[in-house]
Formats: structure tokens, C-alpha cells, sequence
């Protein structure tokens, strides 16, 4: 017994990371076991690709699809057979891990106050840990799974970039934020936030004004930026290199049919053909035609894709470009009901969903699956196994609590001004970034928010820890006013960026009294 | 880069990731390409396991022990009723097997270097025993059975090392559950207090600490002996008579006489029908548990008389031919130890077989036939399996375990590696003697077959290279305590 509390003493994150990874473990293989795989109607669009790639060596994936989680899945079907169970359990196992990652970013986050970073990591990582919204997508043949461990990665990557400030740090940084493109395209809302990380965090804070201070650009600072644009051409060049070869198109993706799906399906107030600004030339005036009448009926953005190109005779490439032209020209003809949609849809993710087993369960009924592979569908359901899946989701919705976990994430970024936490900004501006820009670009699904769900809870834990720090600070009677104070150069403080010996030319570590009596330094 | 260093300083730590992780990979990759895989004996575990899980009344036979059943329970608890979650945690203890067997050659072998080798080569033989993982895909005993075993050992090894009575007491706790898993592990009672004596060469000490780990031992049984003694009038864990008929009516049929008239007429006639009844099952080979259930049904025994009642006639039937007894316990022991290439095939079809023989109602409908896709993978199954089975090299490994027995017992350094080779011939003579040739017992002592083995070639090596194999006097270096 005293060995272990010994052994806890001396590597306190390895336990807390333990007990997180072991709460993890159980909720989800608990879950993994007993239910059979969700299938979704853009499941096949991902499948199909990773099963032919595995039994007949070709790999064709649609236009706005980008190859990393067909790959992920022909990995697992190379590893773990033609079992649809198998590649569940696979994305479960990462859903584990992204768990892992959620502590190690509520721990990075609250950079040298080592005991409310490990609070802060602790919370976060038990709620990823038993999170029905996490849990229910890892069962689906859908992306979720795979982006949120790799923007859980990325933000990891990026905090611990910061925090060193050394250029294989911002490389590596560069490289998660592309290879979370090369999941999903949407994360090409993180590279301005990376880019601006990295600059801030080499920049030169210079006093303009009594109270103003800019960040005057230094060669490190560009070198930072450099490495991040590096780091993320490096990871999505061979697929823009593929895609020029393959469609003469170099991106990674495209937005016309997600842009058409936000404007045309989701949203039913746009205007494409305007009569008193007539189209002149006839096959797009034909296009908004078609893509009006798909709007008014309410088809679905692949419904409308496929009538433009078989009714104008369009290939892939030309379909989207018009989609995409045609939906801009409907946003810039209503910018402000553009913004306040987008808000009402971001708020709407934000809040989410009731998640519910057998609305899932019953979400395959939808889908026409491929003849080659139905057999791989073939599961049978235990009543007894349904009922205790379900108990286990309503262990921790987000979305019951709403609008509870928004106002704590709220809470966590006005946290993160606090001199020592200011990386929670960041991993704030990442989370608002993927809301603000899946409700704009796509509409208002509610899964888009799930994998950053880790990063909310890490804001969710650090404003509630933040509360705790002030009211213990105002039981104890220690004004608090006196006791923050900022770096004279930056607005983020010397504490955020670490005291390794690998930081580049950093200046000493401020004092950042706030909690100082009750919170640890680093390495104790 | 980064890696390299990280390797460099934590060299232990990385071999072990690696044992585990090629373990974890080749398990991952059966997971899904096999069905559930089930013997005759399956129905005995399952059928109370599963009665446990969903709180249905079920008797444990009194042949059974309760702590497999008790990790069905545990599977299907947290697995639910697809049986691939029960799989999925044998499989999860195979891992951790394998990496006990690194742990094992690690710290029965010094100086450091040497052991991390040798831990590494037999993890890695674990990792990918064939065998191994096909039990491990079985609904039996082995698949707790054997981490338990390994488990024991390494703590044995790590208390010997550290002179820790913790471990000691690990040790005993461990073997303990392993006994509750299979009776036959009692068999590793002696090694303890042996093996203590051996590597500290002072009775104060090995009274000590056997009582520390023996005393643990007894606390894990104590229940369950206690349970058997108030329910079924037996103080004692499974039941002797079951599978000494087992060895000697099936394994062994047609030598031997239960009911002769001319010594037995004069005998009471239910001793003599019960001596009838047994002959019967001899000439026709039928199991030790068929013969049980007609004792009770035709006799109107309790278990526990019924298993007495086998017991004596089977020593009796044994003590009047105990040269052909011992010759043929040493004819199986012998074949175990040479070991035998396990195939999916058949696996697959004594599971087919189990699941059309299964009586068990309420858990009948757990076990599935193979689906067209399992069908479709059984190549790379069979591939799987068959990467690496310790039958392919015969007698080979046996011999070097052996060899590595007796450079154990002469270096004090490695003395306490012999507790491996004295476990592994026990569990092997134990199983020959009371049950008969299976080949799944042979696979609790193959990780200990396998640590001895390569710590041998080590040894051999060394050797060669140094032509000085016994060191003049004992090296100071390397008879201090393994490092953490």
C-alpha cells in the first residue's frame, strides 16, 4: 500500500493519466462489445474506398473526400479481418486515447501550476473518457473517431510547440494540423490559428502606446511560421499533387456540395435565381434553376449534384465549381441572414443533441449498402446488452446539460486570461474556429462538434477550476487584483511558454502568484 | 532521434513495448477472423459463467473450479452476450502474458543486458505461440490459467530478487487463483519453499518467507474450500476422482480392471455395481464427468461421494498395476514435453462439434457458427497461428529448458530461474500422471519452457565466445538485486 501511494507521489501524471485511460477502457469497450457497428449514409462513401483498396488494390475516393480515414479504415481491415466490429473497436481504442490526450492538454494548458493542470487534465479526460457523444460516434463508420484524436493531437502538438518554442516543435505542429485536413477538410480553419500561435510566440511585444503593445515581428517569429506552413505542406501536398493529377484540382477538398448543403438543404432562405439580376450565361442560369428547385423541395446536397451533372452533362470537378459559385453568389446577395444563420447553427452544434441507442441503431435503415458487403452487416442484437449501451450513454450528455457546458466554456476562456493559462485561448479560438466554420460552411450537424468535445471539456475543467482558485483566494482573504499581474512584453505570459532550457532566447519565468498558495510548481 | 534516446534510457521499457505490442498485433489481427472457439469441457465453464453474469441459479459441478467461470461472468458483464468480449480479454491477458515472460527472463537472468535479451527472444516466442493464441480463442481454463502461472512465477522471481515478503505474498495470492482456476497448480506448492531454500540457503529465511506466500495461498482458497466443505461435504479444490478416471478409463482404455468377478463378488453391491459402471466406461471410453453423472444417477450418491467413490476405485485399479501406471505417466510426459502443432482446422471442428453437443439452454445461443467472413479469413488464420508453435522444433526447446535448469542450479546468479524449470516439469508430470496427453496442458509451462531455453543459448553463447563458462569465484556484479 505504501509503495503504491510512493509510486503515486513520485509520478503523480503517470497515475491520473492511468486512471483516466483505465475509466476510458471500460466505458468504451463496455459500449464496443455489446452493440453492433452504426452505419451512417456517408459511411459507404469511406468504406467502399478502404474495402476495394484491401481486396482489389484500387482506391477511389469521391472529390471532396481526403484519404486519411479510408486509409485508417483499410489499416484496420488489413489488421483486424472483414468485420465491421473489428474497425469499431479499432476507433474505440483511439477514442481511448484520445481520452489520454485530453489530460495531457488540460495539463499543458495550465502550463506551471502543475496541481490545477492535473485537476484541469483529470476532469477533462474523464469526460472525454465517458462522453455518449465521443463513444456513439467512435461506433460509426464516419470520420468522428479519427479527427477528434487527431485535433486532440494536433492541440496537444500545438500548446507543447508553444510551450518549447523550438522549430521541430512548430514543424510537428504543421504536420498534425494538415494531417487533421487529411481527415476532415474543415480543419484548415486550425492553420491561421497555428500560424498566428507560432508567430506570437516568437514575436517581439513592443510598447506603441502607454497601454498598447504590439508584436513586432522577429526572425524567430518567422521562422516559427515558416516551420508551421512547412509542416503542414508537407502533409497535404501528395494529396493535392494526387488530386491535380487525378482531377486537375490542386486542394486537398472542396466546399461546393458542403457550401450547397449549407445554403441550399439546411437552410431554406437563400436565393439563387434572382430575377432582377439575370444570370447571362445559360448553363449556370440553368444550374441556379435547378439548384433554386432543389433548395424550395429540400433535396439533399447530393440530390442536387447529381441532377446538375446529369442535367448539364458537368463533371465532378465542374459540379462543385458551380456549387461553390452559385452558393457564394447566395451569401454575398444576404451576408448578415448568412451571419445570423451561421450563429444560430454554431450555437446549435454547440448545444447539441439528445443522443439516444436506438435512433442510431436505426440510422442504417437509411442506408443502401453496397450488395459486396452486406454480408459484413449481419449482427445479432441482445436486448439485455441494448439496455445496459444505453444506460451507459446517459452517464455524461453535454447536450442535457445545455446550455450548461457553453457557459462553462465561456467561463474556461475568460480563465484562460489569467497570466500562466492564456494557451486556453488557443485551444478556445480552435474550438469557436471548428464550430463558427462547420456551421457556415455546412450547416447545423451536430456531430461537427464532437471532436473538439475534449478540448470543451478541458475549458468546461479550467473555468470551474478558475471559480475554485478565486473563491479559496477570496475565503483566504488575498486580493486578488494585487496578485495578477502580466508580462511587460506579451499577452501571453513568460509562464505559458515553459522554462526549458530549449526555449529560444526566453526570458526568465514571471512570478504568477494567482493560486500560488495552493497550487504546486512544476515537477513537484 | 528523440526515439533512440528515449530507447537508450529506458531500455527495459521498450523491449517490453514490444514484446506487448507485436502480441497485442498478432491477437488483434485473429480477433475477427476466427469464431469462438469451444471443446467438449466449454459447457462446464460457460454455462455457470454465464448463469453468474445474468443472476440465474447454476451449480458449479464439483469437478470445476469457480475462477474462470467467475472471469466469464466478468466477460460478459462488460462485453455483453457477443461472446468476441470474453475473447477479447483472454486475449488482453495474452498480451500481459507475454510481456510476464520478458518480465520472467529479465529478472532470472543477469547481469542486465543478458536478462533483457533473454526476455525479449522469449516474450517475442510467446508473443507469437500459435497455440497460445488458439487457447487463448477457446472458451477454457488456459487462457487465465496460464498469465496466472507466469504471474506467480514472476513474482516468486522478483521477491527472490528483491527479498520482498510483498511479493512473496503476491506470489502465494497468485498461485492461489490459479488454483481456483485449475486444481493442478497446487502442484507448485513445494516450489516455493524449494526454490526459496535454494536461492537463500537458510531455513530461518525460507520458513519465513514460504509462510508469508503459503499463508497467502491459503487465504485466496480459503473460501472456496470452506464453501465446498459446507455445500458438498468436501473440503477440497475440484475433484481428484473425475480425472484420475479421466486418465485412467479414457486416456488409457482398455488396460485397466475396475470389476474383476473373481476378486470382487463378495464386495457390497452398490460398490460392485459402482465397479461395473466403471468398467463399462472404460471398454467404451466415455468421459470422466459421464461416468460422475451415472454414479449419482444409478447409485443415488452426492457429488462429493461419487467423486470419492472414483477416486478409490482408480488408485485401487492404479495400485495393482503401478509399473504400467508410471511407465505410461512417463510415455506422456515425455510426448507433452515434445509438444504437438496445434491447427485452426481443428480447432474449428472440435467447436462445431461442442456447439452440437452443447445441453446448456440458456446459453446455447452464445456460441455462433463461423460467418462467411471468418470463413473467408481463415488463411491468414491459419497463418497467424502457425508463425511460430514451439511442436515445429520437437524436442529441442525441452532440451535447452533442461540445459538451462542445470546452469541455473550451478550459478547462484541465476539460481532462482530454476523455480521455472522445477514448475514446468511439475505441471507437465502432474497433468500426465492424473489426466493423460492433452496438449493445452503443455501450455501453462510454455513460457517457462521458453525463458529457460533462451536463457540456455544465452549461456551457450557466452560460452563460446568466452571458453570460461564457470566463473572462477561467484561475480559480485552480477548476484546483486536485478535492477527496477
Amino acid at each position: 500500500m505504501s509503495a503504491a501511494l510512493r509510486l503515486a507521489r513520485r509520478h503523480p501524471d503517470a497515475v491520473c493519466l492511468t486512471i483516466v485511460l483505465l475509466a476510458a477502457m471500460s466505458f468504451k469497450l463496455g459500449f464496443a462489445l455489446r452493440i453492433a457497428p452504426f452505419i451512417a449514409k456517408d459511411s459507404q462513401a469511406y468504406f467502399l474506398p478502404a474495402y476495394d483498396l484491401v481486396n482489389s488494390g484500387q482506391f477511389e475516393l469521391g472529390l471532396r473526400r481526403v484519404p486519411a480515414y479510408p486509409l485508417f479504415l483499410a489499416g484496420a481491415l488489413v489488421l483486424l479481418g472483414d468485420d465491421l466490429r473489428g474497425i469499431v473497436l479499432a476507433q474505440h481504442l483511439l477514442g481511448i486515447g484520445t481520452a489520454g490526450l485530453a489530460y495531457v492538454l488540460g495539463r499543458l494548458v495550465a502550463g506551471e501550476h502543475a496541481t490545477a493542470g492535473r485537476a484541469i487534465g483529470l476532469v477533462a479526460g474523464l469526460l472525454s473518457a465517458i462522453s455518449a457523444p465521443l463513444v456513439t460516434y467512435e461506433h460509426y463508420l464516419l470520420t468522428e473517431a479519427l479527427f477528434a484524436f487527431s485535433v486532440t493531437g494536433m492541440l496537444v502538438g500545438l500548446v507543447w510547440a508553444y510551450r518549447r518554442n523550438g522549430l521541430g516543435g512548430w514543424l510537428l505542429a504543421g504536420i498534425l494540423v494538415g494531417l487533421a485536413v487529411m481527415v476532415k477538410p474543415i480543419a484548415q480553419a486550425f492553420l491561421p490559428l497555428a500560424l498566428v500561435a507560432a508567430y506570437l510566440a516568437g514575436a517581439s511585444w513592443t510598447r506603441v502606446a502607454s497601454q498598447l503593445r504590439w508584436p513586432a515581428p522577429t526572425r524567430v517569429a518567422l521562422v516559427a511560421v515558416t516551420m508551421v506552413a512547412a509542416g503542414y505542406a508537407l502533409a497535404i501536398v501528395p494529396w493535392s499533387i494526387r488530386n491535380q493529377l487525378v482531377h486537375d484540382l490542386a486542394s486537398p477538398s472542396t466546399f461546393g456540395r458542403t457550401l450547397i448543403a449549407r445554403t441550399a438543404s439546411y437552410d431554406r432562405g437563400f436565393v439563387f435565381v434572382d430575377p432582377s439580376r439575370p444570370e447571362h450565361d445559360p448553363t449556370r442560369a440553368r444550374a441556379a434553376q435547378i439548384v433554386q428547385r432543389g433548395a424550395d423541395r429540400g433535396d439533399s446536397d447530393g440530390t442536387i449534384a447529381q441532377r446538375l451533372r446529369q442535367e448539364l452533362d458537368l463533371d465532378p470537378v465542374e459540379v462543385n465549381a458551380v456549387m461553390r459559385d452559385l452558393a457564394l453568389q447566395a451569401i454575398v446577395r444576404q451576408p448578415i441572414y448568412f451571419a445570423e444563420g451561421s450563429l444560430r447553427f454554431a450555437l446549435r452544434i454547440f448545444n447539441g443533441l439528445e443522443i439516444r441507442l436506438r435512433d442510431h441503431e436505426a440510422e442504417r435503415k437509411d442506408v443502401e449498402w453496397n450488395e459486396r458487403t452486406r454480408s459484413l452487416l449481419a449482427f445479432v442484437r441482445s436486448e439485455d446488452d441494448a439496455r445496459f449501451a444505453n444506460g451507459l450513454l446517459k452517464l455524461w450528455q453535454p447536450a442535457l446539460w445545455a446550455p450548461l457546458p457553453l457557459v462553462l466554456f465561456a467561463l474556461g476562456v475568460m480563465a484562460s486570461l489569467i497570466p500562466g493559462w492564456r494557451l486556453g485561448l488557443l485551444v478556445g479560438a480552435c474550438v469557436t474556429a471548428l464550430v463558427v466554420a462547420s456551421a457556415a460552411l455546412n450547416g447545423p450537424q451536430e456531430r461537427y462538434r464532437y471532436p473538439v468535445d475534449p478540448a470543451i471539456a478541458v475549458l468546461m475543467a479550467s473555468g470551474v477550476a478558475a471559480v475554485v482558485v478565486l473563491a479559496i483566494q477570496m475565503l483566504r482573504r488575498v486580493p486578488v487584483a494585487a496578485s495578477v499581474t502580466t508580462s511587460p512584453l506579451s499577452p501571453l505570459s513568460d509562464a505559458e511558454r515553459g522554462s526549458d532550457a530549449g526555449a529560444m532566447n526566453r526570458a526568465p519565468t514571471a512570478t504568477d502568484p494567482v493560486g500560488a498558495r495552493f497550487i504546486a510548481p512544476t515537477g513537484s | 532521434m528523440p526515439l533512440v534516446n528515449w530507447v537508450r534510457r529506458h531500455p527495459d521499457l521498450a523491449a517490453l513495448l514490444l514484446v506487448m505490442i507485436v502480441a497485442a498485433l498478432v491477437r488483434g489481427a485473429m480477433l475477427y477472423r476466427a469464431p469462438v472457439f469451444a471443446t467438449g469441457d466449454s459447457e462446464g465453464y460457460l454455462a455457470p459463467g454465464y448463469a453468474l453474469a445474468r443472476g440465474l441459479e447454476y451449480d458449479l459441478a464439483s469437478k470445476r473450479t469457480p475462477a474462470y467461470p467467475w472471469l466469464v461472468a466478468f466477460g460478459i458483464a462488460v462485453g455483453g452476450e457477443d461472446l468476441r468480449g470474453l475473447i477479447f480479454l483472454q486475449h488482453t491477458l495474452g498480451v500481459v502474458t507475454a510481456g510476464l515472460t520478458f518480465a520472467l527472463g529479465r529478472l532470472s537472468f543477469t547481469p542486465a543486458r543478458l536478462g533483457r535479451i533473454v526476455g525479449l527472444v522469449a516474450g517475442l516466442l510467446v508473443a507469437l505461440n500459435g497455440g497460445l493464441i488458439l487457447s487463448e480463442h477457446t472458451i477454457m481454463t488456459e487462457a487465465l490459467f496460464v498469465p496466472l502461472i507466469v504471474g506467480t512465477l514472476t513474482a516468486l522471481v522478483a521477491a527472490l530478487r528483491r527479498e520482498s515478503l510483498a511479493l512473496f505474498g503476491l506470489a502465494g495470492l497468485l498461485l492461489g487463483l490459479a488454483t481456483l482456476t485449475r486444481p493442478v497448480a497446487q502442484v507448485l506448492i513445494p516450489v516455493i519453499p524449494l526454490t526459496i531454500l535454494l536461492v537463500c540457503r537458510s531455513w530461518r529465511l525460507t520458513l519465513l518467507r514460504s509462510a508469508v506466500a503459503l499463508g497467502a495461498f491459503g487465504l485466496m482458497l480459503a473460501p472456496w474450500v470452506i464453501r465446498s466443505a459446507v455445500e458438498q461435504d468436501s473440503a477440497s479444490v475440484g475433484s481428484l476422482g473425475q480425472s484420475l478416471i479421466g486418465r485412467t478409463a479414457r486416456h488409457d482404455r482398455g488396460a485397466w480392471t475396475y470389476y474383476d468377478p473373481a476378486l470382487n463378488a463378495d464386495e457390497p453391491p452398490d460398490r460392485v455395481r459402482a465397479r461395473r459402471i466403471l468398467q463399462q466406461a472404460a471398454d467404451n471410453g466415455s468421459s470422466g464427468k459421464a461416468i460422475h453423472t451415472r454414479l449419482r444417477r444409478e447409485l443415488g450418491l452426492t457429488p462429493a461421494e461419487a467423486d470419492r467413490l472414483m477416486r478409490n476405485l482408480a488408485i485401487e485399479a492404479i495400485l495393482r498395476q503401478p509399473g504400467y501406471y508410471v511407465q505410461g505417466t512417463l510415455q506422456r510426459f515425455v510426448r507433452m514435453a515434445d509438444g504437438s502443432v496445434e491447427r485452426l482446422r481443428d480447432a474449428r471442428n472440435v467447436a462445431d462439434t461442442a456447439r452440437e453437443r452443447w445441453e446448456d439452454e440458456p446459453s446455447r445461443h452464445l456460441l455462433q457458427p463461423a460467418t462467411p467472413a471468418e470463413d473467408r479469413a481463415a488463411p491468414t488464420a491459419m497463418l497467424l497461428t502457425s508463425i511460430w508453435q514451439p511442436g515445429y522444433v520437437g524436442p529441442l526447446l525441452p532440451v535447452l529448458a533442461v540445459l538451462g535448469t542445470i546452469v541455473a542450479l550451478a550459478r547462484p546468479a541465476w539460481r532462482p530461474a530454476v523455480a521455472l524449470g522445477i514448475s514446468a516439469v511439475a505441471l507437465l508430470f502432474i497433468s500426465a500422471a492424473l489426466v493423460g496427453n492433452v496438449s493445452r496442458y503443455r501450455y501453462p509451462a510454455d513460457p517457462m519452457i521458453a525463458v529457460l531455453a533462451v536463457g540456455a543459448v544465452a549461456w551457450l553463447v557466452t560460452w563460446l565466445r568466452s571458453a570460461r563458462p564457470w566463473p572462477s569465484r561467484p561475480d559480485r556484479r552480477s548476484t546483486g538485486r536485478a535492477p527496477a
